[in-house]
Order: structure tokens, then sequence, then C-alpha cells
């Protein structure tokens, strides 16, 4: 089973901070907001403006950090109550540790961002609409769909997975976000979202456990 | 070590120095009276550097640095700007316009000139420095801090002192006063700025390694040069003020 | 500048007066360090992470094998990246450097760790070649900047050195004109060659009556402090920088500016910076070496296994 560590408003200059590990990805992220654009013309009207930064293991950001922005930009969008804060940016800033997979790929980096970043955001204090997480796998040669993939099971795979859900009650609710790469069948493909929903539901178990455990701490002059 | 004999047993540098000797320093002021506030003349050895101030004034004259909302209440904002040409050098060399080496000498200088500036005065104002070099022959941050002061003293800017500065290499031993191109490439070096008379330190500038014992002969030989160029700055300063004194009566 | 880091008078003032007596905000001395704490991976080579107080920075140095540069065919390649990213600070602004102060502040942090590791020889780049003018080792070390709470400098710089020297690069043969590289469970991995190590000492400077005192008098009562936090950082009326290594050799030194300091308290300085380096030095290379042992005797577990079969 896979190990996850989470320790959260560890930075001191930012509103809401958490380091994410799971296996052999680290991932830190912070969150700053809702403060003034720096720039003009990241002032919207209505709504605020998601100013999202990846920074990379190693070298210097590229297309790749590029893609995986949009693609996290397009996953939070729907969850943030973004409209609360007019005129406003929200930064999040997301530092690669240790990336545990190759450049090639970004399946387990995405969701442990997914991941971590919602937490950040509860950190922070900014408002969401629901809570949500990811999850990844793979479907192997013989078939087996598994879990958190190692670097030689994404490099042996037929394709591999990633699923947002959002989730209500403990339980998954909407799909809000998946990517697939590789060949694989509709059955496969429907019991690889049902892998990853109960997944997401056992992490989140754990998540609430340690959510609740730093809340407890920092307001136990209230819990007293 | 260099087949080319940098300080002979006799004690005579490459150039015919002695340790302790200054290149030959010239300075002139009010060079371009037409385009600028205030503007100099450097010449040390065969470095030689123009240096033109434009200000106090209430904005930049390039567009690209936003309104007033940047000015500085407490002080002026000052931008200092080096241009350093592809002729400058013996060998042409073609520099990018984002040289790193180049920007942080830059905001070296700005940082020590804005200590030196008396800033309450300009509040809220901008002045921009431009250095062009024209020839360069060791020497450059040095050379540039020199030719500044002496353009601020010309636009009128006022100062509390004088900041010299001159560049110390070290061989064998031996602290060399004043570098030239050759030294400086095979000989580590500092450049020091001296405030005034005073022993007082307001710029520090290392590169390469030195052994730290030596320091102190370095920057204590440093401060003696930096002392005679102040004097000699100082000459220059007074014989324009006089000549334009008797133009005015 | 995403954020302007504004400090009221009344907190600068507060700051100030308990300088005067001696007193820093955090119980410390004026010429004392805050707890350096390093925290080496223990499942990889060359990644720490280092903390200075709430100041905090990794590092993570990788290689790879490229082609030389044509003009210096039997040197490797060595790259720092220190860019801040607004994850320490939200006033470090991502992306191109505008004309801005913290762009300044980044400008000379980048030049800073550069002189001092680079240019200072620290690496031995010519251990990097592996074929003259055909191919050689490429190391760059990646600063990531966590926190800020000053002195990003020293903590930056001792960051690179310790990762440097922990790196541990795979080990190769050469045949002909392949190169075979073993992987780290086939053959033990050889260390770069590091060939002395630099250590920043950063001063900060202040003056009880005022900047323009000093311009003008003779007194020098400044108040010197090293490893200043944030707030002092934002306060100081100066700073300068000393870069030393343990053979009491001066690799950089930089005072932009600031307040005009006398050269014998310069040399004071330099004298207490070299104690610290001694220290520092020390602390890094017992630090390592435990580190060594711990993953030694992993590995001769690993045999001993193997041999029990």
């Amino acid at each position: 089973m896979s190990s996850i560590n989470i320790n959260t408003g560890i930075l001191e200059q930012v509103d809401g901070s958490c380091i994410f590990q799971i296996n052999s990805t680290k991932i830190i992220s912070s969150v700053t907001g809702p403060i003034e654009s720096s720039r003009i013309k990241n002032e919207i009207p209505t709504r605020a403006y998601l100013d999202i930064n990846i920074i990379p293991e190693k070298g210097v950001s590229s297309t790749r950090e590029s893609l995986l922005e949009t693609k996290l930009n397009k996953i939070l969008k729907p969850m943030i109550n973004l409209n609360l804060y007019p005129r406003q940016s929200i930064q999040i800033v997301i530092q690669v540790l240790k990336s545990g997979e190759f450049r090639d790929y970004s399946i387990t980096e995405l969701s442990t961002i997914v991941n971590c970043v919602y937490i950040s955001l509860l950190n922070s204090g900014i408002s969401l609409k629901s809570s949500f997480l990811s999850s990844c796998c793979v479907i192997l040669q013989n078939n087996e769909i598994k879990l958190n993939p190692t670097i030689d099971d994404l490099k042996s795979c037929k394709s591999n997975h990633i699923a947002v859900f959002n989730l209500k009650n403990a339980k998954t609710d909407e799909l809000i976000y998946c990517d697939s790469l590789g060949s694989f069948s509709d059955d496969q493909f429907f019991k690889v979202l049902n892998y990853c929903a109960t997944d997401i539901e056992h992490n989140n178990e754990f998540i609430r456990k340690s959510i609740a455990n730093t809340i407890e701490k920092d307001y136990i002059w209230k819990f007293q | 070590m260099s087949r080319l004999e940098l300080y002979s047993p006799e004690g005579i540098r490459i150039d015919g120095r002695r340790f302790n000797e200054l290149r030959q320093f010239t300075s002139q002021l009010n060079t371009h009276p037409n385009v600028s506030d205030g503007s100099s003349y450097v010449q040390q050895g065969n470095s030689k550097v123009i240096c033109l101030v434009q200000g106090p004034m209430e904005s930049l004259s390039n567009t690209n640095a936003g309104g007033a909302s940047k000015l500085d209440h407490n002080g002026p904002i000052l931008s200092i700007n080096i241009n350093y040409p592809p002729f400058a050098n013996n060998v042409r060399k073609k520099r990018m316009r984002n040289d790193r080496r180049l920007q942080e000498l830059c905001v070296v200088l700005k940082r020590c000139f804005l200590k030196t500036i008396v800033s309450k005065n300009y509040a809220r104002t901008v002045i921009e420095v431009n250095i062009t070099v024209l020839s360069m022959d060791g020497g450059l941050l040095a050379c540039c801090c020199n030719a500044i002061t002496l353009a601020l003293i010309d636009a009128g800017i006022a100062l509390y002192d004088y900041v010299s500065a001159i560049s110390i290499g070290l061989y064998n031993q031996i602290p060399l006063l004043d570098m030239n191109t050759l030294e400086e490439n095979d000989l580590s070096f500092i450049t020091i700025g001296v405030v005034g008379d005073s022993d007082k330190l307001n710029l520090v500038l290392c590169e390469d390694k030195l052994p730290l014992d030596n320091l102190e002969a370095l920057i204590s030989l440093g401060i003696e040069g930096c002392h005679r160029i102040k004097q000699l700055m100082d000459e220059q300063v007074r014989l324009v003020g006089t000549d334009l004194l008797s133009k005015k009566q | 500048m995403a954020r302007d880091f504004d400090i009221s008078t009344n907190q600068s003032t507060f700051v100030l007066e308990a300088l005067k007596q001696n007193i820093r905000l955090d119980g410390r001395k004026l010429l004392q360090m805050r707890d350096l704490d390093i925290h080496i991976s223990p499942d990889e080579y060359g990644y720490v992470e280092v903390s200075l107080g709430k100041t905090k920075v990794a590092c993570r140095v990788s290689s790879e094998i490229t082609k030389p540069y044509e003009d210096r065919p039997f040197e490797g390649l060595f790259q720092i990246k220190s860019e801040i990213s607004p994850i320490c600070s939200p006033f470090f602004e991502s992306g191109l450097t505008s004309n801005s102060k913290q762009s300044n502040d980044e400008l000379l942090i980048s030049r800073l760790i550069e002189k001092a590791i680079r240019r200072s020889g620290a690496l031995d780049v010519e251990s990097l070649c592996i074929i003259a003018g055909e191919k050689c080792w490429s190391v760059r070390a990646d600063l990531q900047f966590l926190d800020y709470d000053g002195n990003f400098t020293d903590i930056s710089c001792i960051a690179v050195i310790v990762a440097l020297m922990h790196y541990r690069k795979p080990d190769l043969e050469i045949d002909g004109d392949d190169i075979v590289l073993f992987n780290v469970d086939q053959r033990e991995p050889t260390p770069l060659s590091i060939l002395h190590i630099p250590i920043c000492i950063t001063f900060q400077f202040y003056n009880p009556n005022g900047d323009v005192e000093n311009v003008k008098g003779d007194s020098n009562d400044e108040l010197i402090l090293i490893d200043s936090t944030l707030l002092e950082e934002k306060i100081s009326l100066g700073s300068m920088t000393l870069t030393l290594n343990k053979n009491k050799e001066l690799c950089q030194m930089i005072k932009s500016g600031g307040l005009n300091i006398d050269a014998s308290v310069i040399m004071n300085c330099c004298i207490l910076a070299n104690k610290l380096v001694d220290e520092l030095t020390d602390k890094i290379q017992t630090l390592l070496k435990i580190d060594a042992l711990s993953r030694k005797s992993g590995m001769e577990r690993e045999l001993q296994v193997v041999n029990d079969r």
C-alpha cells in the first residue's frame, strides 16, 4: 500500500502551504491570496485570477510544466469560489522536490500536485466549492490495474490514467478530470475509474484525519 | 604563471611602474554640456570612460519605467547603465545586452552612490547615469566609480564626499596598485572605494581567490591610492570651478 | 512585485533600540548564527534540505553526459540555477526579471553563489572530462528556495556545496569510443572532486545614530550582526558578504554601498568570519561522514545477505 506523508502550514511567508509525499514523489506547494494582481491585465472584474506556477525538480520550466499548469488550472477553476474575490489574484506555486518518474510521464506528479494544492488551499482558507482529490493508475501488460505506479510500472505499462473526483460526505461524487494515455478498452476504462474512486475515498480518510489533527493543534484554545 | 614577467626582481611592473604607483590619471568635467546635466571623462592609463548624468528630474526619460507611482518618497531613484561597446577591449567581443557581470556592477555602483548622495534633498526624483566605456585596460569598476563621482559633482548634485575607487592586485605577497589588463588576467585583485579622506570603505569587491592574510596589506595600499585619486579629482574640480566663476564675473 | 514588504516605523525603531542594547528579537547575541540544520536525503545522492531558523532551502545536484564547449575541450560543464520563486515569499515575483529592487537582490544572490562556488573553483571541472572535446559530464545544481526569513546568501551557498559533496555520479568505463555507464547497484558511484569548501558569511551594519552621522563623523560605533532575519535585513543600512574556506582563502567579497565602514572594522569581520567558517566546515564534514557511514553499512548489509545465501 502507498505511504502518504502530509505536512501543512510549514511556510511562514505564504498563506497556505503543504508538503505532500506519496511513495517516491514529494511536492511542496504554496498558496497566497487573495492578493492584489501584479499586472493590470490579470485583473478580472468578476472573479479572481489564478496564477499557477510549477517549478520542476531540476532544470528550467519547459513545455511539460506549462502543460501541467494548464491542466491544473482547468481542474482548480471549477473547484474554487473565484467569484468571491473579484479583481484579485490567487498565487499558487508548486515546487517538485522529488519527481519519482521520468520526464516523459507526468501522471504521478500531476496527481500528487492536485492533492497537495488541495491541502494548501484548505490551509490558506480560500473558499472552495467542494473537496477534491486525485489518483492515478496504470494498466500493466497482464491487464492488471495497479494504483500508484512506480517508475518501472510506467515504463512497461499499456496505458496510464489519472482521475480527479470531487467528494461529498466522504464519498466520491463527480468526475472532475481524467486523462488517459495508451490503449485500453471501455470496460477497462470504467474499471480504472472505479479503482481510482475507491483509492481516493481510502486516501481521503487518512487526509481528513491528518487535517483534523493539524486544525486541532491550531485551535487548541477552542477545543479545550 | 604566464610567461610575462609581471613584477621583476628589481621591483618594476610590466608597464614600468613601481608597486605603489598609479597610472596616469586625467579627468575632465563638463565634457558634454549640451546633452546632459553633468558629464565627465576619466582616463586611468589606457582605460577611458565617459559618464553622463541626467537629473535630478521628475521621471525617467525612457518610457519603460512607469509613472510617478514608482518614485521613492525618501530619496532619489538612481538608475545606472554601463554601455560596454565591442571595440573597447583588446579583442573585439560583442557583449549581450543583459550581461550579468555588467548588471551586477550597475547594482553595486547604484547602492554605493545611493548612500553618498544627500538623498533627502532629492526625494521623488530620478537621477539617470549613463557610462560609456571607450577603452578598457583594467579597473572597470574603479574607473566607472570615479567617473560617476565627477559627473555627479558636475551636475550639481549634493554629495557627502568624494568616492574614489581603485583596484589592487596581489603578486606573491606584494600588493600592486591600479592594475592593467595584463595584470588583471593573471592575478587576483580587489576593488575598493573610499569616502573622501577617511579610512572608511564604501565599496569592496573581490571576485578571485586571495589569501586572507594579505587582505590588510591590499586594503591599506588601496586606501592610499584612493586618497591620491581623490586629490587629483579635487584639483580638477577646483580648476573647473574657478574657471566657471571667472567666466561669470 | 506582487506584494511589498513594508515595515512600520514602530517595528523598525523597536528592533533598532533592542539592537542598541545588544538584544535581538530571537534572543541571539549579535554575532551568533541561528541553528544550522542540514537534512541529507537518505535514499538518494545529491539532495539536501538546509534550514537556518525559518529560512529554508533545498538543493538538488544532477548530472548528464554532454559535449564540452569547443573552446574548453578539457573541461566539464557546471551550472547553478538559483531562481527565486514566489513560494518563499510573495514579494519575489516569478518569471522574467523586471527593474525592481527584488530582482536586483536576486541578481546579486545568484552572482554571489556563482562567484563563491563556480569561479573559486570549488568543483574541479577538469575532472568532469570523459573524452577530451567529445564527451564530458554536465553537473547542475538546482537551488530551490522554500522559505524566506533573511540570509539567503549564506544558506544557499551551504546548500549547494553540501549537495555537491554528497552527490555521486555513476561510474563509467571507456571502451574505445563507447562509454559504458554502470548502474548504482552494479558499481559504487564515484563522488565529485571538490577542491575546497567555500562558505559565505553575511554581515549587516546598523548605525544607532542614523546613517548621516556615519558619513560625516569619524566614529566607528556601528552595530554589526550576522545571519540576519528578514526584519533585520530589511532595516539594515548596509551589508557585506565574505566567502572564505578553511585554508584561510578569501574566495569572494562584496560590500556594495551601504554604510561606510572603517577598514579596521572590516578586518575584524574577516577574522570573525574565519572562525565561523572553520566551525561550519567541521560541522558539514562530520555530517557527511556520518551519512557516508550509514550508507556503507546498508551496502555491507546487502552483501551480507548475499553471502548468507
